[in-house]
């Protein structure tokens, strides 16, 4: 019985399967195959006796990592950059999307939109560069426009430990909101426009639309970002912070991705097993955040990633 | 009465709305336009001028010297023409990899959808790493050839998923009951009603694919030997990396230091000169974001 | 409805057709492409091997791996290449790799772990402690009995007996084997780049001298700050001021703790003494140098931005028009624009200081012979690889490799020598060579050279060379160079007091990384906090015994076994 209704099932969707077997069939082979080589986490990987060549050394690896003298710090600073960058940069972008859907003069809104996603194909190096140079208080530009308002020189930003989460989220935000607002905004072409008539008919204002209309609509596309973005919030890319690092601010600003580079560095054909080590620690702290954030999300809003 | 004074009051709301909005992103452009006309301010000023930070907003002491020197080198055309190459065919891989995945992924009918969405976001968070991903590469003899930009990356789970919370939330599960009484198969509704109803993401996910693309560097290093295979940002690279000294290996620091010099010139014509073309693309994109694009094809 | 399915089927197909067309497709090109790249291979490996001994004509082909530089238009048809073909009657073809370094260490690493055939020669090392890596596990072969056969390395004979002396003692790993060529360019100037220049206009608008000494320092500085010398009414100069790591002698510390201990900057301010490795951080005199410090940044005399602002900043001080600091701190004068501009002219370069101890020394960054030209162990002709190697240390290899075509850009015609102003007049040598006769060879996408790719011996008493006419160095110089050669050589230390190499194993390096990265960075950080302030001095202890939990005696230990190695 069960059996003849799954074979009706299966008759009837096959199509289905058949066009997954391509994308499983590149997830395997380009993802799952390589995973196997997680194991050198746990060996002492010779580049020529190769990834099942070389010996066991159990965790050894991660011993190394943890027994850091700055361990703790790192973990730390690397949680607080990614979280405080989560929770300022995730809703930046869904505001401008919003705010530019709504807007009503077509040729402005086109201009900031074309402009707004531009900074985001500059490369790190020169971002920091500019960012370097602006907050110089003796020849940056802010530098000097602080000098001529205030006539005293503007504190050197990049002195304070405190202010490096700030430098490093805001440059982000300032680098890529209009890029990430470009997916909500195709979101938002899915928005009935006769809601939005009838809405007006019954006397809603703009605000109150784009609050119970388009919001709304962008929402399931926000939950799943969301979800996917906390998973990843032990993974801080290394070259942008690595460029912001001074030894004024090193205490904020040393994170997992920068040690890792350091270490390495000391090694000379690179120290992949440790990096591995380290990668998988990462990896297993995000997958747990990145469950625990799916599971809550298909609780409060049914709306979750698998 | 009544009624045409609730009209004005919501009226008033919206004038406040617009200017408010209207003042944030005038305050955004601000913000942006400013490290884009810094970078191409810099690369039409004088090298010494840049290195000085002379420039802060206005190209100080305009020449063209920047992009001569580009263009001079022998492999910036052929680096080019392989940038569009990888990117054209590699999105068109993308999108179809991406749509195979997509929308079986938002279908109810789909048995283990949950597990199988597990085991495709897995792979966000899990690698192998560097080492055995180039064994398999190695073992699969795709070093050094035009397949390798493409075949690697063309899963990307991250769109796939975007793709399918579009449809999910997009295309109302009604349409397909009713086709499929009309003995719509899967890919007939695909074809039919799908794609020509999720334009906007598409051009989305095209876009996400082909900048992908444009900006690959790592995968080009490790995987292409061939000098005449190197994409673009190969050769920016190169630039950009010239003013990283490091004393301790070099024989001869003086010597970095001037080439330091000459990196600052080259490297932001190289920006301006790699950038435009990708820039580009987003008008197009954005056409498909018109409001009601979806709902008038539903009608239409 | 009927249509419906037809059009299911028809894009099913396409769907198959399409994967299975990109598989053909795919299965085609790659195979097409490796058949080519084992074309190539097998024409690489077979012509190398059996060119020599078939002569049917084609060359022996020489498969050089080599650094990517931005700044060579193209390779096979550069200058130096076709003038090594020529003299080895050979073929050249290069395997380039990327020409960052961490990307290149990552790429030749999975060169190795895949098995891939190597090129026959890597032009460029990998950096000191992946060299050692790699001879360690055989992927570069030894070259001693090559160094000491005349026949084989005729150039490297005709040097002088304890030049060649030096040179193998440089190159010696830590297995007491030599497995590389060098490269050597012995250039006083980069020998003490830890320096500081002065700004003689404010020196003379408040009629002061430059100062000598750390007091002398402090009063020039106080004077700078406060009494106004560009005349404009505001308090806004800044003493002194540098820029962080990663550039040419910016950071402050090492210029002016030298006038408190010595300095060895290159080797994490590790120092020997009678025999014996110490860390310089941990004596009282280092101490007594970042109070000093600390000081001058209390009371406003040097800019805590030299801790956190980049060598670019430094240079847009530099380099503006009206002088913003009094003193910084930097090893190439070009950081004050081109040698016509104002801004340059109105510095001179300061001699090292006296320490209120009366230690004055100067930071020592000693040349020494870099490590270039690897024969892999997948070489078929290593003879032919040994044989260039040793052309680059003619004097005309050397010559060629670092200037380019002879005549056009460098040229020993006296005629054309004489003009030239030589780099070592202030020891009595005149030029031997003009060089640089266009005046931009470094500067531009060029086709002359492989931008220091090389091995080269360059000796400045053998080969003086001018690159100034002396008409432009009379009228616009800082004398700069003649100045460091006056004033820092003096205090050139024994060999016995001073660490040249430090050559790790691969298993000590292993052991102390997590150690010795930590260590080196703090010391650096916590100097910047506790001279800013950022850190109490009154803390100064317990910094030293976080050090000593930090591991510093196990870091020191390795360090003493390196040392001794070097020294056996």
């Amino acid at each position: 019985m069960n059996l003849t209704k799954f074979k009706k099932d299966y008759l009837r969707n096959w199509q289905l399967y058949l066009l997954l077997i391509i994308p499983i069939a590149f997830c395997i082979i380009f993802s799952y195959i390589p995973m196997l080589g997680i194991q050198i986490a746990f060996k002492k990987f010779d580049i020529v006796e190769g990834i099942w060549g070389s010996p066991w050394v159990g965790m050894a690896n991660f011993q190394r990592f943890f027994s850091a003298p700055n361990f703790w710090q790192l973990i730390r600073n690397t949680i607080l950059i990614a979280l405080y960058g989560l929770i300022a940069g995730f809703p930046v972008p869904i505001l401008l999307a919003l705010v530019l859907n709504s807007f009503p003069k077509e040729r402005y809104k086109k201009v900031v939109q074309t402009v707004s996603y531009m900074p985001h194909f500059i490369s790190t190096v020169v971002i920091v560069g500019i960012l370097m140079q602006m907050f110089n208080p003796r020849t940056g530009a802010l530098g000097n426009l602080y000098n001529l308002i205030t006539g005293t020189y503007m504190q050197d930003l990049f002195a304070k430990p405190n202010a490096f989460p700030h430098l490093y989220v805001w440059s982000g935000i300032w680098q890529s909101m209009g890029w990430n607002s470009i997916i909500y905004l195709a979101a938002l072409s899915g928005v009935d426009p006769e809601l939005h008539e009838a809405a007006e008919v019954d006397g809603a204002s703009r605000v109150q639309r784009v609050w119970h209309i388009d919001l709304p609509t962008i929402l399931p596309t926000a939950t799943i970002l969301l979800i996917m973005s906390a998973g990843s919030i032990m993974s801080i890319g290394f070259e942008k912070v690595y460029l912001m690092q001074n030894s004024l601010n090193i205490s904020r600003s040393e994170v997992i991705s920068t040690y890792v580079y350091k270490v390495g560095l000391t090694i000379g054909s690179g120290d992949f097993s440790f990096a591995t080590a380290i990668g998988l620690f990462n990896s297993i702290i995000n997958l747990i955040i990145l469950v625990i954030v799916n599971q809550t999300t298909k609780k409060l809003s049914e709306t979750s990633l698998f | 009465m009544s009624s045409s004074s609730i009209k004005i009051k919501y009226c008033t709301a919206d004038k406040v709305y617009y200017t408010i909005s209207g003042i944030l992103l005038t305050l955004v452009l601000i913000a942006v336009a400013y490290p884009i006309i810094f970078v191409v301010s810099a690369s039409f000023s004088s090298g010494s001028a840049v290195s000085s930070g002379k420039v802060l907003l206005w190209p100080v002491g305009f020449n063209l010297d920047g992009y001569k020197a580009i263009f001079r080198k022998d492999d910036i055309w052929l680096s080019y023409l392989n940038t569009i190459k990888y990117t054209l065919v590699g999105t068109l891989f993308n999108l179809f990899v991406c749509m195979c995945g997509a929308y079986p992924l938002s279908r109810r009918e789909l048995k283990g959808r949950g597990p199988l969405m597990f085991l495709f976001a897995f792979t966000m968070y899990f690698g192998g790493g560097m080492i055995p991903t180039y064994l398999l590469i190695n073992q699969l003899r795709l070093i050094n050839t035009f397949w390798v930009m493409v075949l690697p990356g063309a899963l990307s789970v991250y769109n796939m998923i975007v793709m399918r919370t579009f449809i999910q939330s997009n295309i109302p599960n009604e349409l397909y009951e009713a086709s499929s009484m009309d003995g719509c198969s899967h890919i007939t509704f695909l074809v039919r009603i799908v794609l020509p109803l999720s334009k906007a993401v598409i051009a989305v996910v095209a876009l996400f694919s082909a900048v992908g693309h444009w900006n690959t560097y790592f995968n080009a290093m490790l995987y292409l030997n061939d000098r005449t295979r190197m994409p673009l940002q190969i050769i920016l690279r190169e630039i950009l990396i010239m003013n990283q000294i490091d004393v301790t290996s070099i024989s001869d620091p003086e010597l970095a230091v001037m080439l330091a010099n000459t990196a600052d010139v080259l490297k932001y014509s190289l920006i301006v000169v790699a950038t435009v073309p990708i820039l580009c693309i987003y008008p197009f994109a954005q056409k498909y974001f018109a409001k009601g694009v979806m709902i008038g094809s539903i009608k239409g | 409805m009927v249509k419906q399915k037809i059009l299911a089927a028809a894009l099913a197909a396409a769907c198959l057709l399409s994967a299975t067309a990109c598989s053909s497709n795919n299965s085609s090109s790659s195979s097409g492409s490796t058949s080519s790249g084992s074309h190539s291979q097998s024409a690489g490996g077979d012509s190398s091997s059996n060119s020599s001994e078939q002569g049917d004509g084609s060359l022996p082909i020489l498969k050089v791996g080599i650094n990517q530089s931005p700044n060579i238009q193209n390779l096979d048809t550069n200058y130096l290449t076709l003038w090594l073909e020529e003299k080895m009657n050979c073929d050249i073809q290069f395997e380039i790799f990327p020409a960052s370094g961490d990307d290149y260490r990552t790429k030749f690493a999975m060169l190795v772990t895949s098995n891939a055939q190597l090129p026959d020669v890597m032009a460029t090392g990998l950096g000191n402690t992946a060299n050692e890596d790699y001879i360690a596990k055989g992927i570069f072969i030894p070259l001693d009995e090559y160094f000491a056969d005349p026949e084989m390395t005729p150039n490297f004979h005709s040097l002088d007996a304890d030049v060649q002396q030096f040179m193998l003692t440089g190159l010696k790993q830590s297995n007491g084997q030599v497995y590389s060529f060098f490269s050597y360019n012995n250039m006083i100037w980069n020998e003490y780049y830890h320096r500081a220049f002065i700004n003689k206009e404010w020196l003379e608008a408040l009629n002061l001298t430059a100062p000598t000494t750390t007091d002398e320092l402090t009063e020039v500085l106080r004077a700078f700050v406060t009494q106004d010398p560009n005349g404009n009414g505001k308090a806004d100069e800044i003493g002194l001021i540098g820029a962080k790591d990663g550039g040419y002698g910016q950071e402050p510390l090492p210029y002016i703790m030298s006038a408190f201990t010595q300095v060895d900057y290159g080797h994490n301010y590790l120092n020997v003494k009678d025999g014996k490795v110490y860390a310089s951080y941990t004596t009282p005199e280092w101490k007594q140098g970042i109070e000093y410090m600390n000081m001058l940044v209390n009371e406003g005399l040097m800019s805590p931005l030299s801790f956190t602002q980049d060598y670019q900043q430094l240079k847009a001080m530099g380099t503006s028009e009206e002088a913003i600091a009094g003193i910084l701190t930097c090893g190439s004068a070009s950081n004050f624009g081109a040698s016509t501009d104002a801004s340059y002219l109105r510095m001179s370069l300061l001699e090292p200081l006296t320490g209120p101890n009366g230690v004055k020394t100067a930071v020592f960054s000693p040349n020494v012979p870099s490590k270039t030209w690897f024969i892999t162990k997948d070489c078929s002709n290593v003879e032919l690889a040994v044989k260039m190697g040793d052309l680059f240390l003619s004097e005309e290899g050397s010559m060629t490799a670092r200037y380019g075509e002879k005549g056009v850009d460098w040229t020993d015609d006296p005629d054309v020598v004489s003009l030239y102003h030589s780099d070592y007049e202030f020891v009595g040598l005149d030029a031997k060579y003009a060089v640089d006769l266009d005046g931009n060879l470094w500067a531009n996408p060029q086709n002359k050279h492989w931008y220091g790719a090389t091995p080269k011996y360059e000796p400045y008493y053998q080969y003086s060379k001018g690159n100034v006419l002396k008409t432009d160095f009379e009228n616009n110089t800082t004398g700069a160079e003649d100045f460091t050669s006056k004033h820092y050589t003096s205090y050139q230390l024994e060999p016995s007091e001073f660490i040249y190499m430090l050559p790790y194993t691969t298993e000590e390096l292993e052991q102390i990384s997590v150690e010795k990265t930590a260590i080196d960075q703090y010391v650096v950080d916590q100097s910047a906090a506790f001279i800013t302030g950022t850190r109490s001095m009154s803390e100064w202890d317990s910094f030293i015994s976080e050090l000593e939990g930090m591991g510093l005696e196990k870091y020191l230990q390795a360090a003493q076994a390196a040392y001794d190695r070097s020294n056996s």
